[in-house]
C-alpha cells in the first residue's frame, strides 16, 4: 500500500516514543552506569570487580541453579504430561487444573507458602515436634535444596504444558506401529514418543533457564549466604554501588537475552504451539481400558504436594497469630487476620496500591501493545521484525534489572517523565510492571490479529466502511478475546509482582508483595498468610474468568 | 452507457508481471465474466477494480468518474469473496445490515431493506443465526445479500461458486443470475470454469498470463476464437497444424495457421482411404458420447449426442474422421 495515513504515522510515533523512552533509554543508562568511574570518567573498574572474587561465584551459582531447575522441572513436567496423556485416570480435568496452579501463583506466594510449610518453625516441623516428641525437625529447609524444590514447583508446569500439547499432536499410528512390532512401553517411549517431544522440551528449557537465571524471590529468601546474580544486583544497589549493580545487570541481561534470542530463533524455525486451555484429551484410553492405579497414585500424591503450600497458607491465615509458637491444636480458627487486613488502613493501603498500579500497568500495556501489534501484524510497517524483537526484549530482562534501569534513568527529570524525577513515586511501579509485561500483551494481540482473515477487512472496506470503522466494528471484536486474555495475564503478573517492586517501592507505595515480605520479617505470619490467600484467590478467579472467555469466543482462539 | 472502464491497467509484484495493459469497457447492467487459468491475474484485477490493490499504471473509471485513486469505501463496489468473508462476530442480519449501518442509514429503513433482501435470497428464516451455523451455500447467499443490499454500482464476484459441490453450484449459479438480473446491477464475474462463464455472461474476456486474449459474447468466444489459447481453453477445440490438416482432411492452410475444430464438429466415420485413426477411449455420459482418437501421436476428441449416433465404434477400431461445420476456423 502506498498510502501511509497520518494516523499510522502517529501510532508509530507513540510506539517508538515508548520503546525509546522506557526500554532502550533505561537499558542504555544501565550500560553507561556500568562503565562509570570516579567523577565522570569512563572506567572498567566495575567489570574488573566482576571477574574477581564473589561475582564469579554468583555467575556459576546462577548457571548451576538454572541447569538443575531445568533438569528437575523437565523430568517432572514431562513425566506427568506423559502419564496424563497415555493413562486412564479418574477426574482428569480436575487434576489437570490442580497441576497448573503453580503457573499462575505469584512467585513470592509460593516462596512464602514453602517457608510456612518447611521452615524450622514451620508447620511440618511443628507437627513432628508436637506429635512425635522430637526436639527439632530432622531436616533443614534452606539453601540449594529449598531453592531448587521451589523452582521445580514453579517451573515444572511450563514443561507439563509444552509436553502435553506436543503429545496431543503425536501420531498415534506410529505408536500403534511400534507396539505392533513388539516394542515395549519404555522402548516405544524412547524411540517413538520422546523424539516428537524434543522441540517442545527445548522450547520449555530455554524459557525455564531464562526464568531461573532471573528468579529473585526464592534465592532472596532461602539463599542465605549463597550468592546468585539476581540477588547480588539487589544487594549492590541497596549498598549504593550503582556501578557494580549495573555491571552485574549487564552480565545477567546479556545471558538472558542470549537465551531469549535462541528461543525466538527456535520458534521461528520450529513450530511450537501451546494452548493454555483445558485438559489433555487422551486417545490412549483405547489402549488401557482400566484405570492405571500407579499413575493415578502418582498424580494424586503430586497434586497434593502442589496444593499443600496453598493449604498451608490458608491454615496459617486462619489460626490466631503466633499460635504455632504456642500449642496450635487447642486454639480455634479465626478470621482475625483477614479483618485486620481490611480494617486497618495500614494494611489496606498496599492492597489498594497493588490493584491501582496493576490497572495502570494494564492500561499502558494495552495501549502500547495493541497499537504496536496492529502496526506489526496488520500494517506490516517497515522494520516490523526489529520492532517485534525490541518489544519482546523485556521478556528477557530480569525484573531486578528493569527496576535498576528505571532508577538510573529517571532519578533525574527527563523528557519521558514530564521533566520530574519519578523515582520513589507511585508512577515508577506501574511503569515497571508495564514494561515487564509488554511482551505478554504484544504477543497475544499479534496472535489475535494474525488469526483474522484479511478478506474480512476487505469486505468491510468495500461495504463502505472506512479504515477506522473497520477497525472498530470488525477487528476490535475479533481480537477482543486474545487481547482480553493478555490483559488478565498482565494484571495477574503485576498484582503480585515482587522482584522489581522491592527495589522501587517507598513507604507510601508499598504493594501486597512488599507488605507480605515485611510482615514475614516482623514474624506477623497471620497477616502475611491472609494477604497471600487473598492474592492467590484474586489470581485464581481471574484465571478462571480468562478460561471462560477463551472457551466462549468463537472463531479466534 | 459504460459503467466500468479500465484503461491500460498494469501491475507487477516485484519482478513478475501479473497484469499487462488491461483495457475493458463494461456496460451498465451487464454481466461480464473474466475467465482464465489459475494464476493468470483474475483476482488481482478484481482487487484493483475494488481499490484493495493499486495498479502500477492505468486508469479506472466507475460510473464515469475517475476512481483510480479512490479508497475502497468510496467506490461503491461490492465484492462477493471466494471464502464469503462473512463477519463471524455478527449474525446473518447484522452481516447484511453492516453496509447500510456504516452509511448511517435509518434503523427502520435498514430493517426493511435487510428483510427484503434476505427474503430474496431465501435466508429470512435464519436472520438471527450465527454465521458458523450456516452451510456453504447459505453463507454464499448471505454474502450476496450483504452486497446487493448496499445497491452498489458494480458487484465483483471472485469464483463465488468454487467452494460448493457440483449440484449446489448449478443451482446457485441459476439463482445468482436471476438475482443479478432482478437487481440490474453491473457484475464482473471471475472464474476459471469456462462453462460457468458461458452460461452466465452477457460478455466474456479471456485472460491468460495477465493479457486479455479476446473479449466478446459467449457465442462468439466459443465459435470464433481468435487464437489457439482461447480455442483450447473455452471450446477444448482440437488444434491441427497445416501438415495434419492436409493429411487428415485434405485442407490446405498456411504453415503459421492452425485449424481449430470443436469436438462436436468432428464425426468418426467408417474407415476410408489410407489415413488410419484409431479409437483409444470411449466415454458414455448419457447425453453424449466422447471418443478419444489417436492419429499418429495426436489425441483428437470427438463429442457427440449419443442419441444421434447410428453407428457406434468401440475401442481399438480404425475409423475415418469428418468435419461437420459451416466454416473452417483458422486461428493463429
Ligand atoms: N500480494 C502478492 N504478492 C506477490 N505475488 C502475488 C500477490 N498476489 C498475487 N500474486 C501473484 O500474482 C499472480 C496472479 O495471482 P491472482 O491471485 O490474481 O491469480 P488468479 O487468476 O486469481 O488465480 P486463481 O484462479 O488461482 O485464484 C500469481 O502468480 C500470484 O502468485
Ligand atoms: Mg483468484
Amino acid at each position: 500500500m502506498k498510502r501511509t495515513s497520518l494516523a499510522n504515522i502517529l501510532l508509530t510515533g507513540i510506539v517508538i516514543y515508548f520503546i525509546a523512552g522506557y526500554i532502550l533509554f533505561p537499558l542504555y543508562s544501565v550500560l553507561k552506569e556500568s562503565f562509570a568511574g570516579d567523577g565522570n570518567l569512563f572506567s572498567f573498574a566495575a567489570y574488573k570487580n566482576l571477574l574477581t572474587g564473589s561475582s564469579a561465584e554468583a555467575v556459576i551459582n546462577s548457571v548451576l541453579l538454572s541447569v538443575l531447575t531445568v533438569t528437575g522441572s523437565g523430568v517432572t513436567g514431562v513425566y506427568f504430561a506423559y502419564i496424563f496423556h497415555y493413562h486412564k485416570i479418574p477426574f482428569k480435568s480436575f487434576f489437570s487444573s490442580l497441576l497448573l496452579i503453580p503457573l499462575a501463583t505469584p512467585p513470592l506466594i509460593g516462596v512464602v507458602a514453602f517457608l510456612f510449610l518447611l521452615n524450622e518453625n514451620g508447620l511440618i516441623a511443628k507437627l513432628l515436634t508436637t506429635f512425635f516428641g522430637m526436639n527439632a525437625a530432622p531436616f533443614r529447609f534452606d539453601g540449594w535444596t529449598a531453592i531448587i524444590i521451589i523452582h521445580i514447583y514453579s517451573f515444572y508446569a511450563m514443561f507439563y504444558l509444552f509436553a502435553s500439547s506436543a503429545l496431543k499432536k503425536t501420531d498415534m499410528n506410529l505408536i500403534d506401529a511400534s507396539y505392533s512390532m513388539g516394542a515395549g512401553r519404555s522402548r516405544t517411549f524412547i524411540k517413538v514418543i520422546f523424539p516428537q517431544l524434543i522441540p517442545s522440551i527445548i522450547g520449555a528449557s530455554l524459557i525455564t533457564f531464562m526464568a531461573s537465571m532471573a528468579s529473585f524471590s526464592a534465592p532472596f529468601i532461602f539463599g542465605g549466604s549463597i550468592k546468585f546474580l539476581s540477588t547480588e544486583i539487589y544487594y549492590a544497589k541497596i549498598n549504593g554501588d550503582n556501578s557494580f549493580a549495573s555491571s552485574l545487570s549487564v552480565l545477567l541481561t546479556v545471558i538472558s537475552v542470549f537465551f531469549l534470542a535462541m528461543l525466538r530463533w527456535y520458534r521461528s524455525h520450529k513450530i511450537l504451539e501451546v494452548r493454555y486451555k483445558g485438559s489433555p484429551k487422551t486417545i490412549s484410553d483405547l489402549h488401557n481400558k482400566s484405570i492405571n492405579y500407579f499413575s493415578t497414585g502418582m498424580i494424586m500424591i503430586f497434586s497434593f504436594l502442589i496444593i499443600l503450600p496453598v493449604l498451608t497458607l490458608l491454615f496459617m491465615s486462619i489460626i490466631p497469630e503466633g499460635s504455632l509458637m504456642r500449642n496450635f491444636i487447642i486454639e480455634p480458627f479465626t478470621i482475625a487476620n483477614y479483618t485486620k487486613v481490611f480494617s486497618d488502613s495500614q494494611f489496606f493501603i498496599p492492597f489498594r496500591n497493588s490493584i491501582e498500579m496493576s490497572v495502570i500497568a494494564v492500561l499502558i500495556t494495552l495501549l502500547i501493545g495493541v497499537i504496536s501489534s496492529y502496526l506489526i501484524a496488520k500494517k506490516k510497517i517497515r522494520g516490523k521484525n526489529l520492532l517485534e524483537s525490541i518489544l519482546s526484549l523485556p521478556y528477557g530482562i530480569p525484573g531486578t534489572v528493569i527496576a535498576l534501569s528505571l532508577i538510573l534513568s529517571f532519578n533525574t527529570p527527563t523528557l519521558f517523565t514530564a521533566f520530574v524525577s519519578i523515582v520513589g513515586t507511585f508512577w515508577i511501579l506501574p511503569l515497571a510492571y508495564a514494561i515487564r509485561n509488554l511482551p505478554v500483551l504484544t504477543q497475544s494481540s499479534i496472535a489475535g490479529f494474525n488469526a483474522i482473515d484479511p478478506s474480512l477487512e476487505e469486505a468491510s472496506r468495500t461495504l463502505g466502511a472506512s479504515e477506522f470503522i473497520t477497525f472498530r466494528k470488525i477487528i476490535v471484536p475479533l481480537i477482543f478475546p486474545s487481547v482480553f486474555n493478555g490483559t488478565l495475564l498482565v494484571f495477574i503478573n503485576s498484582v503480585g509482582e515482587f522482584v522489581s517492586t522491592v527495589l522501587l517501592y517507598s513507604y507510601s507505595t508499598k504493594t501486597i508483595s512488599v507488605e507480605i515480605y515485611s510482615q514475614i520479617r516482623m514474624y506477623n505470619t497471620g497477616a502475611a498468610a491472609a494477604y497471600g490467600i487473598l492474592l492467590f484467590l484474586m489470581v485464581m478467579i481471574i484465571v478462571y474468568l480468562s478460561r471462560r472467555t477463551m472457551d466462549k469466543s468463537v472463531g479466534v482462539v | 452507457m459504460k459503467n466500468l472502464v479500465l484503461n491500460n491497467i498494469s501491475k507487477s509484484f516485484g519482478q513478475t508481471n501479473v497484469l499487462s495493459d488491461i483495457s475493458l469497457e463494461i456496460n451498465q447492467g451487464e454481466f461480464f465474466s473474466i475467465v482464465g487459468p489459475s494464476g493468470c491475474g483474475k483476482t488481482t484485477l478484481l482487487r484493483i477494480i475494488a481499490g484493495l490493490e493499486s495498479a502500477d499504471t492505468g486508469k479506472i473509471f466507475i460510473g464515469g468518474a475517475d476512481s483510480t485513486d479512490l479508497p475502497p469505501q468510496k467506490r461503491n463496489v461490492g465484492i462477493v469473496f471466494q471464502n464469503y468473508a462473512l463477519f463471524p462476530n455478527m449474525t446473518v442480519f447484522e452481516n447484511v445490515a453492516y453496509g447500510l449501518s456504516v452509511k448511517k442509514t435509518e434503523k427502520n429503513i435498514i430493517h426493511k431493506k435487510v428483510r427484503d433482501v434476505l427474503e430474496k435470497v431465501q435466508m429470512e428464516h435464519k436472520h438471527d443465526k450465527n454465521i458458523s451455523t450456516l452451510s456453504g451455500g447459505e453463507q454464499q447467499r448471505v454474502s450476496l445479500a450483504r452486497v446487493i443490499v448496499t445497491e452498489p454500482d458494480l458487484i465483483l464476484f471472485d469464483e463465488p461458486l468454487s467452494n460448493l459441490d457440483y449440484s449446489l453450484r448449478l443451482e446457485t449459479r441459476n439463482e445468482l443470475k436471476r438475482l443479478q438480473r432482478e437487481a440490474g446491477i453491473t457484475s464482473v464475474y471471475v472464474t476459471h470454469d469456462q462453462t460457468e462463464a458461458l452460461a452466465l455472461s452477457d460478455r466474456i474476456a479471456v485472460l491468460n498470463k495477465g493479457i486479455i486474449q479476446q473479449t466478446g459474447i459467449p457465442d462468439d468466444i466459443y465459435y470464433n476464437p481468435e487464437n489457439k489459447f482461447v480455442a483450447d481453453f473455452i471450446g477444448h477445440a482440437n488444434l491441427f497444424g497445416s501438415q495434419l490438416c492436409s493429411e487428415l482432411f485434405q485442407i490446405e492452410i498456411d504453415s503459421d495457421e492452425t485449424l481449430a475444430v470443436l469436438p462436436e464438429e468432428l464425426i468418426p466415420t467408417d474407415k476410408s482411404g489410407n489415413t488410419s485413426c484409431k479409437i483409444i477411449d470411449v466415454q458414455f455420459t448419457g447425453f453424449s458420447m466422447e471418443y478419444s482418437i489417436l492419429f499418429k501421436d495426436k489425441i483428437i476428441r470427438s463429442l457427440l449426442p449419443s442419441k444421434s449416433l447410428n453407428n457406434r465404434f468401440g475401442i481399438g477400431e480404425e475409423i475415418g474422421l469428418k468435419i461437420v461445420s459451416e466454416k473452417i476456423r483458422k486461428v493463429k
